[in-house]
């Protein structure tokens, strides 16, 4: 099994400066720290629902069993950045964040609400956004705020599995007979460019860079389409993008879908998918399992 | 064919067809999933030979230094893509630091047809660690010459 690395984060590295006391942060840095915490714990929260979904459809037993218990990993990742919410910026606690909120209030992209549609297109969106997340999470690990800095290095120890079985899989169908190619191809066509999206900065990210509590997010979406094209072209595809004559560098050749998402606007699929997954919850609010 | 159902003579054929008496019939070695016999006849790795991915047994190792133990099987179409999904169908629980995928027609088995051979019909607890129980004490005690008093850190009989 191969393993990935995201170790080339120049631009974002942890000073000799000590950490920031987040209570002690201005109520905008707040604010903002706030939305983009929200924004990835939304993520997570969702593409985890989404592909809970497969659970006893799966393609496969086998990977039925993987691809839902790598779901219940990214709900258990929201669970750890709801907690980080709750007890230091005065959110709700995790059930409340999760279960009773309406769709405006979800800062996730658009991706990870999307329908399951078929497996292709399930396995693409992990395959695009466990990338990004993965190094999301690695350049967080530098993170001013040291108990973000703390989630984001356990979070990370499991996206390593998720990585490898993205590749194992994209790699072989993208190669494996024109049926399977096309189908991966056309969930591509169709994902990538929400895919995009995931690096959709909150409002006012730029104040959260400048205190070293967050990478920049254009920064990683350039070091994200990099990998992932060069990665997708491997496997026998071809992302919407092409590398730059002059830097190599690659350019995508859409525009970012559904812009908006991490300041709450969404498509109808959020509102069916929350009435699907807050429906238990909000029956009985307070009740003990 | 070896290890085709079909084609292959039930026990009580081979009993009876032979003239030599049963107990000098060959050993018979059966892939341990006859399922696969018809892609092992066509190409034995190839996953495309069957119609359905290749069955790996998977052996998991709790701690460095230990034994691997078999926990269960899968059915995927090479070793790389059986240790994915190993990982997730068996080493999501307990401890695990490593794991071995097997293609399970690599794997021979005894018939239970044979099992006799692995019954004790004669006393056999020499080969047993609790079959030497005394025995020390019995070579001490017994035969004079070495009175109990004198052995010390061996327990006595009355204990």
């Amino acid at each position: 099994m191969s393993e990935s690395s995201f170790e080339d984060h120049a631009e974002f590295q942890r000073s000799a400066e000590p950490y920031v006391d987040v209570r002690a942060l201005g109520s905008g840095t707040r604010e903002a720290l706030t939305r983009y915490v929200q924004a990835i714990a939304d993520d997570a929260m969702l593409i985890g629902h989404r592909d809970s979904e497969w659970t006893g459809l799966g393609p496969i037993l086998e990977e039925d069993i993987a691809f839902s218990s790598m779901a219940q990993d990214e709900i258990g990742h929201a669970l750890v950045l709801y907690r980080l919410l709750h007890d230091h910026l005065g959110a709700p606690d995790p059930d409340g964040q999760a279960f009773m909120r309406d769709a405006p209030h979800w800062r996730n992209a658009v991706l990870c609400e999307l329908p399951r549609d078929d497996y292709a297109f399930s396995l693409m969106r992990r395959a695009l956004y466990d990338l990004a997340v993965a190094m999301r999470y690695d350049a967080l690990r530098a993170s001013a705020w040291q108990e973000l800095a703390a989630a984001a290095a356990k979070l990370l120890q499991e996206k390593k599995y998720h990585i490898i079985h993205d590749r194992t899989f994209v790699s072989r169908l993208g190669r494996a007979t024109e049926e399977s190619r096309e189908r991966l191809q056309h969930a591509l066509d169709r994902a990538f460019p929400y895919s995009l999206a995931l690096w959709e900065p909150v409002e006012n990210e730029p104040v959260l860079v400048s205190a070293k509590i967050v990478p920049r997010s254009a920064d990683l979406a350039r070091q994200w389409l990099d990998r992932i094209c060069v990665f997708l072209v491997a496997s026998g595809l071809k992302p919407p993008a092409h590398p730059d004559d002059a830097t190599g560098a690659w350019v995508s050749e859409v525009a970012m879908s559904a812009v908006g998402a991490r300041a709450g606007k969404h498509s109808e699929q959020l509102v069916e998918l929350l009435a699907a997954m807050q429906g238990v919850y909000r029956s009985e609010v307070g009740a003990i399992w | 064919m070896y290890g085709d159902p079909s084609s292959e003579p039930t026990p009580e054929d081979r009993e009876t067809s032979g003239e030599m008496p049963f107990y000098t019939r060959e050993w018979h070695f059966d892939p341990y999933h006859q399922a696969l016999s018809f892609a092992r006849e066509h190409a034995p790795l190839r996953s495309e030979a069957d119609t359905e991915w290749l069955l790996w047994e998977v052996f998991q190792q709790a701690h460095r230094g230990e034994h691997h133990t078999h926990v269960g099987s899968l059915h995927a179409p090479d070793a790389e893509l059986a240790l994915v999904l190993a990982k997730e169908n068996y080493a999501r629980r307990g401890p695990c630091v490593n794991l071995w995928v097997i293609p399970a027609n690599q794997i021979h088995a005894t018939d239970y047809d044979d099992a006799d051979v692995f019954e004790h019909t004669t006393d056999k607890s020499y080969r047993e660690p609790s079959g030497y129980h005394g025995l020390r004490k019995a070579m001490i005690k017994g035969r004079g010459g070495i009175q109990p008093e004198s052995t010390v850190g061996v327990e006595s009989e009355d204990e």
